[in-house]
């Protein structure tokens, strides 16, 4: 930078320089905005619990020495179900009571039970899935202190990561994530529960199904062992942190080959369209034609690269090296080549250009060739890609 | 990410998001409602926010650049009915000049500051907004390229120009280059 230019930068720097920051009340009102909306999510209603218990099956019995007597099904879906849909998958004969514990990294884990959620499509509340199914788990202090509650600040330490899985599917790309999955979650008297939601898996039944749990947010590929021979997922014995795995004692009669095959088929079908939404709305698509571009020309297929490009003659020039860089003026900017990227002579470098607002994306690329001549100078072309086309 | 995480989010780069809402926007009313928006907008994605970006910063520059540019016409119509305020220079030109500085070159560095600020108002959008970025928000080269999805050469380039623009506006107005 140049005595004037850095003079114009500090300048610059001092004339936009502000320390007003947002009003404290501002912060505090998106903060309540972000609890409304996760308390829409979850419901965090805290309540003591009568020792009678009314009417519903308590899911688990309180094991040998344990002073911990688990809510019961109507009493978790009372903590979160709105409309009564998971009372109503647990009340029916098709929900598997499981009561299984492991006590992994510093909790001890218990997986409740399953239900598939029939009910639901009965209702015809779910147009989009098969049915659902719903899992319910428990989390507690390993040392018998009590788990901190969903409240305020307590999220942190409420981050878990529950999610059926299945033999023979990759646990990365086929977990809760991708199964729709959604939870609620709730403390109550120091044992933490999460109820999950998820599309309903049992047509895998003929496959070993699991129910993994991590104190994770999403899936970690160090918690578990994938065997790509048998599809076995087995746990990680010498992961750090909670890594429950539990195996569904499921009847293998339920399952359902051609329903699984569809199922399969629609996660692939939604996976692509995520990520063709996702090529459209950022600069994916224009970056692999980038890296196209650029592996051709590294790759002495420079006429193929340039193609179905337009060069643009009248930018060609003649650069001098100074300062360890070549200055080149284009279009109403400087480019900087710096030597350091140079290879072989010639530097590349893109840029998108034509953002167009109605589609949200840029429509143009441009490409500039630095050759070098030997003698401190450099040979910089210019080629422009209309993508709109 | 948990609501603590949100929380010091907001406290760690809250204020350099402001920064930039308020250059943007050019007044403070304006700046709360861009800065509210592009704070829900994160809140909405923050799963992304844990999940793929090292640098949240840039991530949620690209949300308030993204929704400024949404909603800039919007702004522009609200900037007619209520002119553009800029912050008090007190403490800045006093900074300017070597030493104590005498009311002359007090006032000048004032007066300089706030042709800057002016000048730079102007700017076509494409440079006007990496200059924000750099020198309201403070981001580097590589941050605002991630923020705005272009090269780093690009923004260089950018902020070059504008720092050429600018400089032959100032000479304009009587400054000299040295």
């Amino acid at each position: 930078m140049r005595d004037h230019e850095k003079r114009l930068d500090e300048i610059m720097r001092r004339a936009l320089a502000s320390d007003e920051r947002p009003d404290e009340e501002l912060n505090r009102l998106i903060l309540r905005q972000w609890k409304e909306r996760t308390d829409m999510k979850r419901n965090m209603t805290k309540r003591i619990y009568a020792t009678a218990v009314a009417c519903a099956a308590l899911l688990v019995t309180v094991s040998a020495g344990a002073a911990v007597r688990y809510l019961t099904m109507d009493e978790i879906a009372g903590e979160v179900d709105a409309d009564g849909s998971i009372a109503a998958a647990f009340s029916d004969g098709d929900a598997i009571w499981i009561d299984e514990k492991q006590e992994t990294g510093d909790y001890l884990v218990t997986l409740l039970g399953i239900a598939p959620g029939e009910a639901l499509t009965e209702q015809g509340v779910d147009n989009v899935s098969n049915g659902g199914m719903y899992i319910v788990v428990a989390i507690e202090n390993a040392d018998g202190t009590p788990m901190a509650d969903a409240s305020e600040y307590g999220e942190k330490e409420m981050s878990f990561f529950v999610s059926p899985l299945v033999q023979g599917l990759r646990p990365w790309e086929y977990n809760a994530v991708y199964f729709s999955g959604s939870f609620s979650q709730f403390t109550e008297q120091g044992v933490a529960y999460r109820v999950v939601e998820c599309d309903n898996i049992l047509a895998f039944a003929d496959r070993e199904l699991y129910v993994c749990a991590t104190d994770t947010t999403f899936y970690d590929n160090e918690a578990y062992h994938y065997d790509e021979a048998t599809g076995v997922i087995t746990r990680n014995e010498e992961y750090r942190g909670m890594n429950a795995l539990f195996s569904l004692p499921v009847d293998p009669s339920l399952a359902d080959p051609q329903a699984a095959a569809a199922y399969l088929e629609r996660l692939e079908e939604e996976k692509h369209a995520e990520t063709s939404d996702a090529a459209d709305e950022s600069v994916g698509d224009v970056k692999a034609l980038m890296e196209e571009i650029r592996e051709k020309m590294e790759n002495g297929r420079e006429d193929e690269a340039l193609d179905e490009m337009q060069a643009l003659e009248d930018e060609t020039k003649t650069v001098q090296k100074a300062d360890g860089r070549y200055e080149y003026e284009f279009m109403d900017g400087i480019w900087y080549f710096y030597e350091d990227d140079v290879k072989d002579g010639q530097s590349i470098q893109f840029a998108y250009t034509d953002y167009d607002e109605e589609l949200a994306r840029f429509t143009g690329l441009d490409m500039l060739i630095l050759t070098e001549n030997g003698d401190g100078t450099a040979e910089v072309k210019a080629y422009h890609k209309n993508l709109a086309e | 990410m948990t609501r603590r995480e949100f929380a010091e989010l907001i406290e760690r780069d809250g204020g350099a998001v402001y920064a930039f809402c308020r250059q943007m926007t050019g007044s403070r009313d304006e700046a709360d409602d861009l800065y509210q928006e592009t704070m829900l907008k994160a809140m909405e994605c923050h799963e992304r926010i844990d999940d793929e970006l090292g640098n949240p910063k840039s991530f949620l520059m690209g949300i308030a650049a993204k929704t400024w540019k949404s909603r800039k016409r919007m702004y522009a119509r609200r900037q007619r009915i209520a002119p553009k305020e800029y912050v008090d220079d007190e403490g800045i030109f006093w900074e300017l000049a070597d030493g104590a500085p005498s009311p002359e070159e007090a006032y000048i560095s004032r007066e300089l500051c706030r042709l800057v600020r002016m000048e730079i108002a102007e700017l076509k959008e494409k440079y006007r907004i990496p200059v924000y970025l750099y020198y309201s928000a403070g981001l580097s080269i590589e941050e605002i390229a991630v923020s705005l999805h272009l090269p780093k050469g690009t923004v260089k380039s950018r902020l070059h120009t504008a720092r050429t623009l600018i400089g032959k506006r100032m000479e304009e107005h009587g400054y000299e280059r040295s």
